[in-house]
């Protein structure tokens, strides 16, 4: 990918920010509010980002299959939230996802495709029923699960866009040293989610 | 080339957030039986149904008939859960573009018709009588028509190699939205 086209992607990426510019206007709990969900979720950020790591890593069709799969998935576990069905050690849940997905990224894990997704999938019910939880207490529930949806695979795209740089053998290292380093976050989430 | 298009893409994608805080209360008038949200994602699903399927003209045919048929509904009769069968029929739709098959004729056109009644029966006409309700139903029909019209047209002509599946992204996240607040409706 040349540089031009990494400028236009990042500059897309960007567009997508721009929503968040309507917070002010007293949409509070609309598509700002559910935007800035995961992005202020660390926990929820370094693990949508590892999506994406992995999903490039793996190449086509996981690519573009797990940043699918996350957010339909992600939405049955907030149908679970919404519907008081109680789900054990979500925190827990969410930390192992960011340990699990950090640490494929970074010992370059390639499993078959139904297993990568399954993977996904599972921790995807666990980020899902955190947002769902929240979402009865939000004033306008359509916007705000727009933005987090929209939020979600935002940071999948940042995370696929900072993938890409596997195809140059230092890209490769970077990637899977960020993959090392969400693992590691995930591990101090999971010692505060235990705590 | 393509790098140039979808950086001037982003930037009319910027543009448009600044017009969205315009004072314009004309024309915050003009597109308010549409300013709902539910409406909106609606709306994309089944640009996104239309651009990605074809059979553009039955679709939009049967959608504008069925879109007219609910709003006559609307009128006429006091709209109850109609939020809960918009996004069902939204989420349908949303979900039949990600699995991304070739869907027969019918199907695409049910789906097209099935949007477009929920649609017609969730647009909030106001507190207004006779031709002011008239005239807000008529222009909820012209932009919801004209929108998944030029979408669908749009979105057909994609010829990026990730638009296909920048398609099917977009419909997931729809998806995902839609049955999301559609869990609400079952919330204890």
């Amino acid at each position: 990918m040349t540089l031009a086209k990494h400028a236009a992607f990042i500059l897309l990426l960007f567009a997508a920010g721009a929503a968040g510019a309507h917070e002010g206007e007293g949409l509070a709990g609309g598509f700002a509010t559910g935007f800035m969900h995961p992005l202020l979720g660390p926990d929820h950020l370094v693990a949508m980002v590892a999506v994406g790591l992995w999903g490039a890593f793996l190449g086509a069709p996981a690519l573009w299959l797990l940043p699918v799969v996350f957010p339909l998935v992600m939405a049955a576990g907030g149908v679970l939230g919404v519907l008081g069905v109680p789900l054990p050690a979500v925190e827990v849940g969410i930390a192992l996802s960011a340990i699990g997905l950090g640490a494929a990224v970074a010992f370059a894990l390639r499993p078959p495709l139904w297993l990568a997704a399954l993977l996904v999938a599972v921790f995807a019910v666990f980020h899902g029923h955190a947002h769902g939880t929240e979402l009865p207490q939000a004033a306008g529930p359509v916007a705000y699960s727009l933005g987090f949806v929209v939020a979600t695979g935002a940071l999948h795209l940042c995370g696929i866009a900072f993938g890409l740089l596997t195809s140059r053998p230092a890209g490769r290292v970077a990637v899977r040293a960020l993959g090392g380093v969400i693992a590691l976050l995930g591990v101090f989430f999971l010692a505060r989610a235990a705590a | 080339m393509k790098a140039h298009v979808a950086g001037a893409a982003a930037l009319v994608f910027l543009v448009q957030g600044a017009a969205a805080h315009s004072t314009d209360s004309a024309g915050s008038a003009f597109f308010a039986p549409l300013a709902d949200t539910a409406l909106i994602i609606a709306l994309i699903a089944c640009a996104l149904w239309v651009g990605q399927q074809g059979h553009t003209r039955l679709v939009l045919g049967a959608f504008a008939a069925a879109l007219a048929v609910g709003l006559a509904l609307n009128h006429f009769a006091a709209p109850a859960r109609t939020q809960d069968a918009l996004l069902a029929a939204t989420a349908a739709t949303g979900l039949m573009v990600v699995i991304g098959r070739r869907w027969p004729a019918w199907l695409v056109t049910l789906a097209g018709a099935a949007v477009g009644l929920q649609l017609g029966r969730g647009v909030e006409l106001g507190a207004h009588a006779g031709l002011a309700r008239l005239t807000t139903a008529g222009t909820a029909w012209t932009l919801a028509c004209a929108g998944v019209a030029l979408g669908g047209w749009c979105i057909a002509r994609l010829r990026w190699p990730w638009s296909k599946i920048g398609v099917r992204v977009a419909a997931s996240w729809i998806s995902a939205s839609a049955l999301l607040v559609l869990a609400l409706a079952f919330a204890p």
